[in-house]
């Protein structure tokens, strides 16, 4: 499955708060996520909050997309990837 | 929209779900879904037909087009209908004939962008929705339908038992939070920003830009200025085509790179559906489009048309118009706008046509000839008319005048004169209608042809409404061995009308064939126009001879055929002749519940009203002794037109009501109003019906026949007069008669008792008081007086305020006192 990385800008700041709610919420995300048949793997965040890298796989650029949408979370660059791991050089 | 979660929506969808129930129990149902931009009628709609994925659901919608393709929505219904989208010919029966196979359920969606043709057929559709098992869904802004917008036509002819209102209201500011929470955002601000309207509310969540926007707008354009060039130039482009963006013309006019398609799509402005381009939201649309600046837009639109232009495919001409238009193009309007305009005249869509028409009209130069330019004008009033825009349509025809007369063109002016005179009519100007029609007939004087036959015809009609009976007939016999001529079988059925409904008041039998020839006419070659005014003349006039017995199932017939095939003016004016007739025959509660549903319904103040408000106002008058705003208003409209037919029921009206409201003198001071009139044109009906309260007023009686039952009460021969008002089903003159017994030829002066009546009782309320003396108890007293006990027990009521007693036997010893009582009763007639 092709992964892909989604550059997001939150104006407010992205907020997850550690409890309940937080984990409420990741799993509504992760929830509309499957419906398009895509996986957030994980996100790298700034320390301001306000920009987000993050990495998911999925069948195709369109389902990636879609999946922002119903989940309301910018995507302002989507790029496909594939994992480079300098280790995997090292012999 | 978030797709997945709809929040405070559930007892919207419940609305929707309890009307497919209907539907699909066989009684088909319509839904209004209403509220502004933005709010989620889409969303809702979808989230609605998502769990009936297998029942048959047929989508379509209407766009945000200048001048919108005429029929576009329901050619869309016809598409997913599989039927054959040719030919305008009753489409919404050849639907509804489609629907009756099995539940559909039928979405249409932004009808208050709808084109004239859609929506009559929205409208035929709906009326009949009961007969099929169908929910048929209209989602609309309200804040864009005002008053005056065409879709209130619309609503104001859907069957109320079987219409449901769903406003869809804005969010909540615990839903809005709940929606950032799960958007992964702090919830504070979003909802003062947005005040709950959802798609501002994702627009902000997903915007992902620095700055807190103020308006929907500015986070739609923050988005787009954030785009590469090229994708930016597409957004633009795509912005300015609101039917749909394909892609052939939005990549050669922008010129994308490489990444820019998917930078367009992956800021979600716009998605890719296919061959074209759309945009998420119509907002988002029209954010961009009136942010570009004057001379971008009208490039954009010209290099659209052009490459619109070159493509060598089919593009319906509405199109090519909406961006002549704003290329600001004037050649190019000139070459599109009029072919716009004979498509939207082929569709039956009026307001579009005259819109096209007035373009082109407004862009023509010197270059354009005067013959072609006559032709748009002419096109052009005749669908101002069409659409009610009676003062556009004047306008037109006379400045047509001007040209033809400019050319000397006498026969071209004489038949414009001709369609000016029946335009004017309709605007009831009867008088300026009348110097047209004998202007038209002196120009084409000599000239036995078509024209000629309608000018006569035209004559014929203005007499007809007038009641100048014996000039209608001859003018009507010119125009019918005219049109015979020249074979016009249109002006030959009008013609036979126009004769029959001025004929039948000389000649009762004679006249009703006339008119029953127009309307066999009108049948066999489908004129549908002429069926319904023959059917309603032959039942008002003879409702204005007191022949129930044909008026009211020719009547009947009239608004059940006008119903069917939509001719809504003739519906309206049989219904209020239907109140009348009900009023005649005592059934007060029957006629005001017609005439409300008529004065209900909107349109232009018209002949319609005049009727609809007598009939309320003489129910009113016969029951409670005032007729109030209703005959005030009715008497203003009759005004205007100046004819006997409205002016002597408005009058009648109002005599009888200052009679029995103990004002002789006004009873008088109206019936005299319109006395001449009524002698001039011989009406024996009319004039019997204010000859008697103006007599019964202390007036003297005018010259004239009068319609015999009118003569018998006059003549003091109360049980003729009875019986043969009984003969006619008319229960108050029946009783109107019997009470004059015992009184001869002595005419009742109301004003006398209360000269000497002490309380300030009014003359209904010392009817009473003498009733009361004489011992009766409340029920015989209203039935001695055709009135409801109610009434009576509101004017007891009274007298006992007024005599200052605190029960009716006080009140019966102070009114003996004071001379009431049944000796006094006598002396007091007047010879």
């Amino acid at each position: 499955m092709p992964r892909y990385m989604i550059e997001r800008t939150f104006s407010d700041g992205l907020r997850i708060p550690t409890n309940k709610e937080g984990s409420t919420a990741c799993g509504g995300v992760i929830a509309n996520n499957a419906t398009k048949g895509v996986t957030w793997v994980h996100s790298y965040v700034t320390p301001d909050m306000k920009k987000t890298f993050c990495i998911y796989d999925g069948p195709s650029v369109e389902a990636v997309r879609e999946a922002a949408r119903v989940n309301n979370l910018p995507a302002d660059k989507i790029t496909p990837v594939s994992v480079l791991d300098p280790y995997f050089y090292y012999s | 929209m978030a797709a997945a979660i709809l929040l405070e929506r559930e007892a919207l969808l419940e609305s929707l779900r309890r009307a497919w129930e209907s539907a699909c129990a066989g009684e088909g149902r319509v839904v209004l879904v209403c509220g502004e931009a933005g709010i989620g009628k889409t969303s809702l709609l979808r989230a609605f037909a998502r769990p009936l994925a297998d029942a048959r659901t047929w989508w379509s919608g209407c766009d945000a087009l200048e001048t919108p393709v005429p029929l576009a929505p329901i050619q869309e219904l016809c598409a997913a209908a599989a039927l054959p989208t040719d030919g305008a010919a009753n489409l919404a029966g050849r639907l509804l004939e489609a629907l009756k196979a099995e539940p559909t359920l039928m979405m249409v969606e932004d009808v208050h962008w709808a084109d004239h043709a859609s929506l009559d057929v929205l409208k035929a559709l709906g009326r009949r929705i009961e007969r099929v098992p169908a929910l048929l869904v209209l989602s609309f802004r309200d804040d864009e339908v005002g008053p005056t917008h065409a879709l209130r036509r619309v609503l104001g002819e859907l069957p109320p038992a079987a219409t449901t209102r769903v406003a869809v209201p804005p969010l909540s500011a615990a839903a809005v939070d709940d929606l950032a929470r799960r958007a992964l955002r702090s919830p504070g601000g979003i909802h003062a920003i947005t005040r709950g309207n959802p798609f501002f509310v994702t627009e902000i969540l997903t915007h992902g830009s620095e700055r807190i926007p103020a308006t929907v707008q500015d986070v739609v354009l923050a988005r787009h200025a954030r785009l590469p060039a090229g994708a930016r130039r597409m957004v633009e482009v795509a912005s300015i085509m609101p039917a749909r963006a394909e892609r052939w013309i939005v990549e050669p006019l922008a010129l994308p790179e490489g990444a820019d398609v998917q930078a367009c799509l992956d800021s979600g402005l716009l998605s890719a559906d296919g061959e074209s381009y759309a945009f998420r939201h119509e907002l988002a649309r029209g954010a961009v489009e009136q942010a570009l600046i004057e001379p971008v837009r009208r490039d954009l639109h010209a290099r659209v048309l052009a490459a619109l232009l070159a493509s060598g495919r089919a593009i319906p001409a509405a199109r090519l118009a909406h961006h002549a238009t704003f290329a600001s193009d004037a050649e190019a309007i000139l070459r599109f706008a009029p072919p716009a305009a004979r498509a939207a005249a082929a569709r039956r869509a009026h307001r579009e046509a005259a819109r096209h028409w007035r373009a082109a009209l407004q862009h023509a130069t010197a270059a354009v000839p005067a013959s072609t330019r006559a032709t748009w004008l002419e096109g052009f009033a005749a669908a101002c008319h069409a659409t009610g825009a009676l003062d556009e349509s004047i306008e037109a025809w006379r400045e047509l005048r001007e040209l033809h007369r400019a050319h000397g063109d006498h026969r071209a002016e004489g038949r414009v004169l001709g369609r000016l005179a029946l335009v004017l009519v309709v605007a009831l100007q009867n008088r300026e209608a009348d110097a047209c029609s004998r202007e038209a007939i002196a120009l084409l004087e000599g000239h036995e042809d078509a024209d000629s036959a309608g000018a006569c015809q035209v004559q014929a009609q203005l007499r007809m409404l007038n009641r100048d009976l014996e000039e209608a007939i001859a003018w009507g016999e010119r125009a019918i061995a005219l049109a015979e001529r020249a074979q016009a079988t249109d002006v030959l059925a009008a013609a036979w009308g126009t004769t029959g409904a001025a004929r039948i008041f000389r000649d009762f039998e004679r006249g009703r064939s006339d008119l029953q020839h127009a309307i066999d006419l009108g049948r066999l070659h489908g004129y549908d126009y002429i069926v319904a005014n023959n059917l309603t003349n032959l039942g008002s006039a003879a409702g204005e001879m007191y022949r129930f017995d044909v008026a009211i199932p020719a009547l009947d017939e009239a608004i059940a055929f006008s119903d069917e095939h939509e001719v809504d003016f003739y519906r309206d004016y049989s219904l209020a002749w239907r109140a009348l007739c009900h009023m005649y025959r005592g059934e007060y509660a029957r006629a005001r519940q017609v005439a409300a549903e008529v004065l209900a319904r909107p349109g232009p103040n018209s002949t319609t009203r005049v009727m609809a408000l007598v009939a309320l106002g003489r129910c009113a008058v016969r029951e409670t002794g005032a007729g109030g705003d209703a005959l005030d208003v009715a008497l203003m409209l009759a005004r205007e037109t100046g004819t006997l037919q409205r002016m002597a029921p408005v009058l009648a009206a109002r005599a009888e009501a200052a009679l029995l409201g103990g004002d002789p003198v006004l009873a008088r001071e109206e019936a005299a109003r319109v006395v001449p009139l009524a002698q001039r044109q011989r009406h024996r009906w009319f004039l019997g019906d204010l000859a008697l309260h103006l007599v019964r007023a202390g007036g003297e009686r005018p010259q004239g026949e009068l319609f015999e039952p009118f003569e018998l009460e006059l003549a003091g021969e109360w049980q003729a007069a009875a019986d043969a008002w009984e003969r006619i089903g008319c229960p108050y003159e029946r009783a109107r008669a019997l009470r004059s017994r015992g009184q001869g030829t002595a005419a009742r002066i109301p004003q006398a008792r209360t000269r000497a009546n002490p309380f300030g009782l009014t003359a209904r309320e010392v009817e009473v008081l003498e009733l009361l003396c004489d011992g009766l108890r409340n029920a015989q007293i209203a039935e001695r007086l055709v009135r409801s006990v109610r009434t009576v027990d509101h004017h007891i009521a009274s007298i006992l305020a007024k005599l200052g007693a605190g029960t009716r036997t006080e009140a019966v010893a102070l009114a003996r006192k004071a001379g009431f009582g049944p000796q006094d009763r006598q002396s007091r007639d007047v010879e």
